[in-house]
């Protein structure tokens, strides 16, 4: 869990009792100075617990992700997630709406095997991360059998390693934006691209662009991407009956 | 290899913006939509579309090809090679069936192998005169 502070207070007491009403038993640990949440990771999976959830925003899932993903003892450690924000990435990706519905996720265990990606040496995501700049930028980069290079200022990096790059600066000015909103005109975009490789590695000239995820930086540019197939075991709530 | 994703699955594979280059294989088994440079081979089991904005300079593999871009190399197309006013061609094309729209350059040799197949077989099996002064008795 995340440290305590705020709301967060009320939240976690509130995320223990619905746990303890449908039967969930557990060790809960916050990360201090004394302990890290990697470590407090690598302490669960070596009592053997099958199952840690990250109960926090998505900084503080990332940094279970990096154990589990890393250490060989973790390859059977499956991954509950009650996220801090419902509106996040990560509740869609797991399908969870409330706290309530986060909760009876963990009861139900269904489990989900998915891609993570890797930013060399040791950082994963399972969401999206953001390499942005507010101008345009020349980036390089290198996808498995080619090279090359664009102007843009937004790269967005999916699991599965797909990979979005949007020039914003060749959308016009506001001025021919204003006139094609006017006329109800939609412009084609061809300017944004979209790859999906399996090995991705960005440079950008004469800076090094922050690599963000969830708003918080966990890479530079130059950086080199793997897409790491069926990696993680995931616990995600039952389909929404329609 | 980029773009390995389920066969038969539809949508764009990729998609090269029109301010990219590219040097290397651009090889996708879904849709590719170029917009942009590509010095290389370009190769799909499905369509390849070349925006008028693009140019590719090299060999262009796919089912269906659509150019209105500029093209410096091969094209081979298993199913449909459609050249549109804009597309320019300076090389090869393969095809079996083949649209060339007025405006469209195309500076090559064309093959288009199901007619050369056709044009042999017609050349070994010619067909038979018909007989000018048949005559038919009747009681």
């Amino acid at each position: 869990m995340e440290p305590p502070k705020g709301k967060l207070i009320y939240r976690q007491e509130k995320i223990k009792d619905i746990l303890g009403d449908i039967g969930i038993a557990g060790e809960t640990v916050i990360p201090s100075a004394a302990r890290t949440i990697e470590e407090l990771t690598q302490l669960g999976v070596m009592k053997g617990y099958s199952t840690i959830v990250a109960v926090g925003g998505e900084s503080l899932i990332n940094k279970i992700i990096n154990i589990l993903a890393t250490q060989k003892i973790s390859k059977d450690a499956v991954l509950g997630i009650i996220p801090n924000d419902f509106e996040s990435l990560i509740a869609k990706k797991i399908n969870v709406g409330d706290l309530r519905s986060a909760c009876n996720a963990l009861k139900f265990r269904r489990l989900e095997t998915i891609d993570i990606c890797q930013i060399e040496p040791n950082k994963f995501f399972i969401t999206e991360a953001i390499v942005e700049n507010p101008k345009n930028r020349q980036i390089y980069f290198s996808l498995d059998t080619m090279a090359g290079s664009a102007q843009t200022n937004q790269i967005i990096i999916k699991p599965g390693l797909n990979i979005y790059m949007h020039d914003k600066a060749l959308e016009g000015n506001a001025f021919s934006r204003f006139i094609s909103w006017l006329l109800s005109r939609k412009e084609k975009d061809i300017f944004s691209s979209f790859f999906q490789t399996k090995k991705a590695r960005f440079e950008s000239e004469n800076a090094n662009l922050p690599i963000k995820v969830s708003g918080e930086t966990i890479a530079k540019t130059p950086a080199t991407l793997y897409n790491r197939p069926r990696m993680l075991k995931i616990i995600v709530a039952r389909d929404k009956i329609k | 290899m980029i773009g390995e994703k389920r066969p038969g699955a539809s949508g764009p594979g990729t998609v090269v913006g029109a301010n990219v280059k590219l040097v290397g294989t651009l090889q996708d088994a879904n849709d590719i939509v170029i917009h942009g440079r590509i010095e290389g081979e370009v190769v799909s089991n499905q369509t390849i579309s070349v925006m008028e904005t693009a140019y590719i300079k090299g060999p262009v593999s796919g089912d269906v090809v659509n150019i209105a871009g500029k093209i410096r190399g091969s094209i081979t197309a298993t199913g449909r090679l459609e050249i549109l006013p804009t597309g320019k061609i300076f090389g090869s094309i393969a095809s079996k069936d083949l649209s060339i729209k007025s405006g469209a350059i195309f500076v090559g040799k064309c093959t288009m192998p199901e007619g050369e197949k056709e044009a042999e077989e017609q050349e070994e099996t010619p067909e038979q005169p018909k007989k000018q002064n048949e005559t038919y008795e009747v009681e």
